[in-house]
């Protein structure tokens, strides 16, 4: 029987190509990046300790949490320039600034009288 | 530690001829058993984890990709005829060859397929594929006294085919 078999053995198969061989190599040549293999259960255990040691602290030291009103900018607010498109002369650099404050609340409107040529 | 990518590579090429021929046995088409290959290659790399046994795991992922494109073909209605007829010997027409030898030959691929095809599957595996009967039955979720039972009928009905 176990000549029989190797007799068997020996009838020659049909051969991959070689295109198979550079197909699975292209495929295993892609590698992923090796990533940190953390546990589930670690990582949700270490959220709920940063969680309670961050209450902790804050109801232990820290001021209690406040509303912050949000208050309006003190300065300048609004700024326009405006060129002198309607000038015939295409150099006239005269231009118009225009500032708008708060506290107090104020506009202010100058002009620049810029050179011409 | 070995990655899945380094056990795979290790695998294919221990292993090359063997997942071909297997492949080759369900698709009985050369370039549709290498299309198995790398369909099974690429979706073991999906898959992404390490399973217990890489190389049974392989070769019933190439069988796997191997019937599903014998199945896809066979929507189109293009498919290789599945006689039974045995698609995985190389053609045996050089002229190097003797004719003691292609006489073996055809007669052997003819008692291969008369045979039924579970112990058909078990001596392609066996001896072309070569496979231990354990991972055979792993392979095909039988007993390994199936395998051995399936593969020593087929083994007495060849040689009787044969007059050894």
């Amino acid at each position: 029987m176990k000549n029989f078999e190797d007799r068997l053995k020996k009838v020659s198969r049909k051969a991959p190509s070689p295109q198979l061989d550079r197909r699975v190599e292209e495929l295993l040549a892609v590698r992923p990046r090796r990533r940190l293999a953390v546990n589930v259960w670690w990582a949700a255990a270490a959220c709920l300790l940063t969680g309670l040691v961050g209450f902790t602290a804050g109801s232990v030291g820290g001021r209690a949490p406040a509303a912050q009103p949000a208050t309006a900018p003190q300065e300048v607010a609004l700024q326009v320039v405006y060129s002198s498109p309607g000038s015939p002369n295409p150099f006239d650099l005269t231009s118009v600034n225009d500032s708008a404050t708060t506290k107090p609340w104020k506009v202010i409107t100058s002009v620049n009288q810029g050179d011409t040529l | 530690m070995t990655t899945l990518h380094e056990a795979l590579e290790t695998v294919y090429k221990s292993c090359r001829q063997q997942l071909f021929t297997c492949a080759l046995h369900v698709t009985r088409c050369p370039a549709r058993a290498e299309d198995a290959i790398h369909e099974a290659f690429s979706r073991l790399l999906r898959m992404g984890r390490m399973p217990d046994d890489l190389k049974v795991y392989v070769f019933r992922a190439v069988r796997n990709a191997a019937i599903d494109q014998v199945t896809r073909f066979r929507k189109l209605g293009d498919v290789h005829s599945n006689n039974g007829a045995v698609a995985i010997f190389e053609s045996h027409d050089g002229p190097a060859d003797s004719a003691s030898k292609r006489e073996f030959q055809s007669r052997l691929e003819t008692a291969i397929a008369s045979l039924p095809e579970p112990q058909r599957d078990t001596v392609v595996f066996h001896l072309y594929g070569e496979l231990t009967f354990k991972e055979i039955a792993r392979l095909q979720g039988v007993p390994d006294s199936t395998v051995a039972a399936r593969y020593y009928r087929a083994l007495e009905k060849l040689r009787a085919e044969l007059k050894e």
